[in-house]
């Protein structure tokens, strides 16, 4: 989760991104910022995301996005 | 057959409402696909096999790709770990081959039928140019009613089967239904497998909310295609026709009407086609979100053309952006260029073939590459500036979320749009850079109040315009509300109630632009 | 539930008819107040019997431009002293033909009906044929349709004002025209045993027209006014089939053209599609012919009440340069 809220405060530092529960809603995460985070992430966590995992339920919030990439991680 | 006419609505929507009721339930589905065929031939005869060509090979590749699947699922059993990985790349090489080639069989159609006679001819003209006697022969083909658009949704299915997303079907009635449902074959919305399918094939009662609220949205679509739309496209086709003659007021006027004629009436056909499906109980997806309360270009595109949009994202932009070449390319220039613009080049590179392809597909020429091009430029600046914007933002200490600054910034994004559809519009880009230059050096506003009646709209003509936007505009910011204007008419009483849907529906019949003195206003979406 | 879903029957059907209450209003209010060209009414001289004198109208003469171009009530009236009306309208579909008639009806005793048989073989939209005759059964309850544009010019005060037609057409609705553009070609009324079909969407409204002039007592003739672009022996056979199955009269000018001394160089206008004025007389004439061997008609040529016919006369006189 640290390593997470890390990748996701290089993409922008000033979203508290532990509190935000609609990180798509609220267009915290546009398309752009999907694809950087995707490229973070892939870097740091030595996985690959595909367009399928691309689904708002992946993305909404923080916890979200790290269960994903631990789902991908076992894989 | 186009959709805001008689024999569509009278006749051909009732007879189709009127089987599919007293069909038995589980073969109401036959007659809407009998329905689509038939509309499809009507317009296009024996075009038909194109769609049937395309329905069947991602029919067949569907069910290729979950064979194999199942094959290697069986296979898997009782392997050792090194064996299952090869039989796992083995697997992965047929899937990848058999999408390959199907999606190369269906896009293959599209390229010759729409662009073969462009490709032909630039390659004649390079060959011109550079002195060699080749010429290819340019064959114009007939266009098949909306192939632009069953391609897309055909192969969305066929990559969705491929990435796992759901099963593929083995009902060839549902798929050929999923892509030849007669509401959305001519100009979308484009629908996806897994929202649209089922709703078709499953049928359903008759339902008198779902019909009433079908018949007042198709009133709505109606009212905004004949009162504004094919009123605004007299003055619009008269000054983009003369343009040479007009002033620049008036070119940007027309630019600006054009904005209105196209949005009314794209968003119209829309209404009529939702309205037509909800007859029906099936729900279409929604192409529009009010675009002109839009703050930047990147916020219209998800709001105009919606799915059109949202097909690009997720089967070009994201494969694109997330394949091992763009992300290593961004990897490569985050090492010698900076973390910054290493995290952009991905998305960058990618949105480029987007946009490229987003021009491409509305024609076959070089002005909506441009076009594409146009909208990619706005939006790849504001993306690179945006941190720069920020920073100023924060020096300065202006609220950057604020109405009035919210109001500039819709405005901005509406000039900007309006560029781009002066350019739609124009019969080239050397015509629309003409038409930007007479903008900009010879306004003429003097003489602007008599011109503007001059150009095929009198007076009258403006007044009921005015009046049709007005409502637009009214109805967009109660639904920027959050109100549903459907469900609050109902709830009034009676005699308001029927007012108001009396009021729309003689505002069609005195006040549409139809009959005596009108041509008769093709879709300008069904083009493609 | 049976009760719910009655209800909403009612409702919806009950809907329906104030709807269409008011779609007939709007039509009242925006129908043309006059026959003139400034009162808005489309095609003034194929509507000009409306300001005709009650009554005073005998023959109407009903079709497409071939009909406005090659007769001439005029010549009628000088030659046969017979009251004829031109009510034809370029393309003009048989329910348009059947709206006419009815409305000519109304307001003349008409005796005869000249037919003009060029518009059997244009086919013609499903729902505007059915809207035209509704309109033509109904009173033109949904003239909005084709008047609604007039929503532009219309006087408040003459919203609810009842027409009043004062429009005068001296021709009696022909067209005149003197120019001459030859028709050259070779012959086109070949002979053979073919027949053209004459399409459903024109069947339907002209046995309307034929069982109208039945009730009515009035005679109804069928007549093809010489046309070369248009016509042939493969519509003239299904015209000729028509007519005796329904026991009507059918004049063909294309044949024996000779024998009323017509002539392709000299009497059409555009190079033999329509007639000018000359080929307009000489067929009237061979007309009129007919209708006094067959027909008993009044020749009110001596009748002080047709006083305006005569001088109406002197003025197509000028005009044709007779």
């Amino acid at each position: 989760m640290e390593r997470i809220i890390k990748v996701l405060n290089e993409i922008n530092p000033t979203v508290n991104w532990e509190k935000e529960t609609d990180l798509i809603g609220n267009r915290i995460l546009d398309s752009l910022r999907i694809v950087q985070l995707v490229g973070a992430l892939n870097d740091e966590f030595d996985i690959e995301i595909t367009p399928m995992d691309v689904v708002p339920e992946n993305f909404r919030t923080a916890e979200d996005i790290a269960r994903l990439v631990s789902r991908l991680e076992d894989e | 057959m186009g959709y805001a006419s008689y024999k569509y609505l009278l006749i051909f929507l009732g007879s189709v409402l009127l089987f599919y009721t007293v069909m038995p339930r589980k073969f109401k589905w036959t007659v809407l696909l009998a329905a689509s065929y038939g509309f499809y031939w009507i317009s296009s005869g024996k075009l038909a096999v194109f769609l049937i060509a395309a329905t069947a090979a991602v029919y067949l590749g569907g069910i290729l790709l979950d064979k194999i699947g199942q094959t290697a699922a069986l296979g898997k059993k009782g392997l050792e770990k090194e064996e299952k990985k090869r039989l796992k790349s083995l697997i992965s090489y047929q899937k990848k081959a058999v999408v390959a080639l199907t999606l190369c069989f269906i896009f293959g159609m599209l390229l010759v039928i729409k662009y073969s006679g462009f490709f032909a001819n630039l390659f004649n003209r390079a060959a011109a140019f550079s002195g060699v006697d080749i010429s290819l022969p340019v064959f114009n083909f007939v266009m098949p009613l909306g192939i632009s658009y069953y391609t897309l949704q055909a192969a969305g299915y066929l990559i969705d089967v491929y990435r796992g997303k759901y099963r593929a079907s083995y009902n060839f009635g549902k798929v050929a239904l999923f892509l030849s449902f007669f509401p959305q074959i001519v100009q979308g919305p484009i629908g996806r497998f897994d929202r649209l399918a089922d709703p078709l094939y499953e049928g359903h009662r008759f339902s008198y909310e779902n019909v009433t609220a079908g018949l007042q949205l198709i009133c709505w679509g109606l009212f905004k295609k004949m009162v504004i739309a094919d009123r605004l496209n007299i003055f619009v086709a008269d000054v983009f026709g003369n343009y040479t003659e007009r002033s620049g007021s008036l070119i940007l006027a027309a630019g600006v009407l054009y904005t209105l004629q196209i949005y009314a009436e794209f968003s119209a056909c829309m209404d009529i086609v939702t309205g037509s499906a909800q007859l029906f109980s099936v729900p279409l997806d929604k192409n529009f979100e009010r675009p002109f309360f839009s703050k930047s270009v990147s916020e219209f595109w998800r709001r105009w053309h919606i799915t059109l949009g949202a097909w690009l994202k997720d089967y070009v932009f994201y494969p694109l952006s997330f394949s091992p070449a763009f992300m290593g390319l961004g990897r490569f220039t985050k090492k010698h260029f900076g973390e910054y613009a290493g995290s952009m080049v991905p998305a960058t590179l990618a949105l480029f073939f987007t946009w490229a392809l987003i021009g491409f597909w509305h024609g076959a020429g070089l002005r909506f590459i441009v076009y594409g091009m146009y909208y990619y430029a706005f939006m790849v600046a504001g993306m690179w500036l945006e941190p720069l914007i920020a920073r100023a933002f924060s020096v300065s200490r202006i609220k950057r979320d604020c109405l009035p600054l919210n109001i500039i910034r819709m405005f901005r994004t509406a000039a900007i749009v309006v560029g781009g559809m002066m350019l739609f519009r124009a019969g080239s880009v050397t015509e629309w850079t003409e038409m930007i230059r007479r903008v900009f050096t010879d306004f003429g506003s003097s003489e602007f109040m008599q011109a503007v009646v001059g150009c095929g709209m009198d007076i009258h003509d403006f007044y009921i315009v005015g009046i049709g936007a007005a409502a637009m505009l009214a109805v967009s910011i109660l639904q920027e509300k959050g109100i549903n204007i459907r469900e609050s008419v109902a709830r009034q009483y009676l005699p308001v109630r029927w007012a108001a849907y009396a009021g729309l529906i003689l505002a069609i019949v005195v006040f549409g632009a139809y009959g005596t003195g009108y041509d008769a206003v093709d879709f300008i979406y069904a083009q493609f | 539930m049976i009760k719910r879903a009655v209800g909403r029957l009612v409702k919806a059907v009950s809907f329906c008819c104030v709807t269409a209450m008011l779609i007939c209003l709007c039509s009242y209010m925006l129908a043309p107040k006059d026959n003139t060209p400034e009162g808005g009414i489309i095609n003034p001289s194929a509507n000009g019997f409306f300001s005709e004198p009650k009554n005073s109208v005998e023959i109407a003469v009903i079709g497409n431009s071939d009909a406005y171009s090659g007769f001439s009530p005029m010549e009628l009236w000088k030659t046969f002293g017979y009251t004829s009306y031109v009510s034809a309208e370029g393309h003009q579909s048989l329910a348009q033909s059947y709206a006419q008639l009815k409305k000519m009806t109304e307001c003349h005793d008409i005796k005869l009906v000249i037919l003009e048989t060029d518009e059997f073989f244009v086919k013609s939209g499903l729902t505007e044929g059915a809207m035209r005759l509704a309109n033509a059964y109904a009173g033109s309850v949904f003239s909005v349709f084709w008047y609604h544009d007039r929503w532009k010019n219309v006087k408040l005060h003459e919203l609810l004002k009842k027409p009043n037609y004062t429009a005068h057409c001296a021709t009696k609705g022909q067209l005149l025209s003197n120019e001459i553009n030859g028709y050259t070609g070779g012959e086109y009324m070949v002979k053979t045993d073919k027949r053209e079909k004459i399409p459903l969407s024109t069947l339907v409204p002209l046995e309307m027209i034929v069982s109208h002039c039945r009730e009515n007592g009035i005679k109804l003739v069928l007549v093809e006014i010489p046309s070369q672009t248009s016509w042939n022996y493969e519509r003239h056979n299904a015209v000729n089939d028509f007519a005796e199955k329904n026991g009507l009269p059918f004049l063909d000018l294309n044949i024996d053209r000779e024998s009323f001394g017509f002539d392709w160089k000299t009497d059409t206008r555009d190079n033999g599609n329509h007639l000018n004025s000359l080929g307009a007389r000489k067929c009237t004439r061979y007309i009129g012919d007919y209708l006094m061997k067959n027909y008993k008609l009044t020749d009110y040529r001596r009748d002080p009440a047709y006083e305006q016919w005569n001088r109406d006369y002197e003025e197509y006189k000028k005009a044709v340069k007779i």
